[in-house]
């Protein structure tokens, strides 16, 4: 989801001057930060990149639009707001135009329902439905009416909208791993594998909130999580310019890429499926 | 351990510089163009000499294209990308100090972005910077 949580640091202040440093090396850069911006791999990223895969749209992986009236309380609601957009980012970038609909009509009611103000009215719903066949516009309108909510909260709603990036997050996984699981794909597996400094991100959005119970039990769940994503093999960080004269269109390559066995990341697997049975309590 | 902390350093004064630049931000995403926002904001007040980084996953197959805006007061900036081991692989010097960049990754990956206020006067200027994500399929077409 696409939420973004700035934390500051009282770090290393430079002076003003603009200090023309190109070189490559490494420069002080996590001593110099004073700002730092988290992002989140959006559902609808991750649907278009899952694309690729010659995947098979599956309505029963997704949450069931008739399960909306189960989730009553502020917090539930937010948890499976952000699973039900990730259901309607999947079911549009897979071309199902009726679950997207229906994906999009529970969303909007479930905005309503949490007192978001987002202008995502039925007239909007109309729009959607009469151009459903409009790539473009429909993703855009993802893009810029729903997945801005959870980075538009603030104050008391700001842990909703964490809420709904991690509900969001924790769908995306569930969809990769029923592509993952019994096959030998080893993009997706890199890229599920790769979610572990999503997770570390959404770690410390909860973090922000730690005195709060319902945020704590979230972080008991995700340190569980984290802790096994920690014994996947790992590579180093590294990563180089394929063309380091290329200023524009460039390509940036790892210089080491880890090989991800699909058994490996079961145990993972298994995790996310029992914290997302917990959101959507089926 | 190191990374979580290192996410969570200090929840001073970031929050009233970020409400008051999101909207600032919601104003730049022209410049992405015919990519896709991802739908976040990120963005916050700098001052020149101060650092902003973004952390970011990007998929492999897809076309990236990262955004870099500043309000009136401040209107340059160094931007970097680096590895997690801090190591620069791309900064904008050597691109006449461009704001918008395209680029793929041949793999997923992750990495920061590092924005740097540029101070182009006497004194230290104040504004909004915002960093702004877009992306599209590389084969896809949209319409």
């Amino acid at each position: 989801m696409a939420l973004t949580m700035g934390i500051s640091c009282k770090c290393n202040q430079t002076d003003g001057s603009s200090g023309e440093n190109d070189s490559l090396t490494n420069v002080n850069a996590e001593k110099d930060m004073n700002r730092m911006l988290i992002s989140i791999p959006t559902p609808l990223e991750t649907a278009l990149f899952m694309k690729q895969f010659n995947i098979k749209f599956d309505p029963i992986i997704l949450n069931k639009v008739e399960n909306a009236g189960k989730y009553t309380t502020a917090k539930e609601r937010s948890l499976i707001l952000g699973i039900y957009l990730a259901d309607l980012c999947y079911s549009s970038v897979f071309d199902n135009h009726q679950a997207t609909l229906s994906y999009f009509n529970v969303v909007r009611k479930l905005i309503e329902d949490l007192g978001v103000n987002q202008n995502f009215d039925k007239k909007m719903i109309e729009e959607i439905e009469s151009k459903i066949q409009d790539k473009e516009f429909v993703y855009q309108t993802i893009s810029s009416k729903i997945l801005t909510i959870s980075s538009s909260l603030e104050g008391s709603q700001k842990l909703l909208g964490v809420n709904i990036a991690y509900g969001g997050w924790i769908e995306v996984l569930n969809i990769f791993a029923t592509q993952i699981k019994g096959k030998d794909n080893q993009d997706l597996a890199l890229a599920f594998a790769e979610q572990k400094n999503a997770l570390n991100g959404i770690m410390g959005m909860y973090k922000e909130f730690e005195n709060n119970l319902d945020a704590k039990s979230e972080i008991e769940k995700l340190s569980r999580l984290k802790s096994l994503f920690d014994k996947l093999p790992s590579a180093s960080n590294e990563l180089q310019m394929a063309d380091t004269n290329q200023r524009q269109n460039s390509v940036i390559v790892p210089v080491e890429v880890p090989k991800i066995k699909a058994e490996e990341l079961l145990p993972i697997i298994d995790e996310i499926n029992r914290m997302r049975a917990e959101i959507v309590r089926i | 351990m190191k990374v979580i902390i290192f996410f969570v350093l200090s929840l001073l004064a970031w929050s009233g510089g970020y409400a008051q630049c999101k909207n600032f931000a919601m104003d730049k995403k022209e410049a992405l163009g015919s990519y896709i926002h991802d739908g976040a904001f990120n963005a916050s007040q700098l001052s020149s000499g101060q650092t902003v980084q973004l952390f970011k996953t990007l998929y492999k197959g897809q076309k990236y294209r990262i955004v870099v805006a500043g309000s009136e007061q401040l209107k340059q900036f160094e931007m970097r990308i680096l590895d997690l081991s801090y190591k620069t692989i791309y900064v904008n010097y050597d691109a006449n100090l461009t704001k918008i960049w395209d680029f793929t990754v041949e793999n997923t990956s992750s990495f920061i972005i590092s924005v740097k206020g540029l101070q182009s006067g006497s004194k230290i200027e104040e504004g909004c910077v915002a960093v702004l994500f877009g992306f599209k399929s590389k084969e896809a077409s949209l319409r």
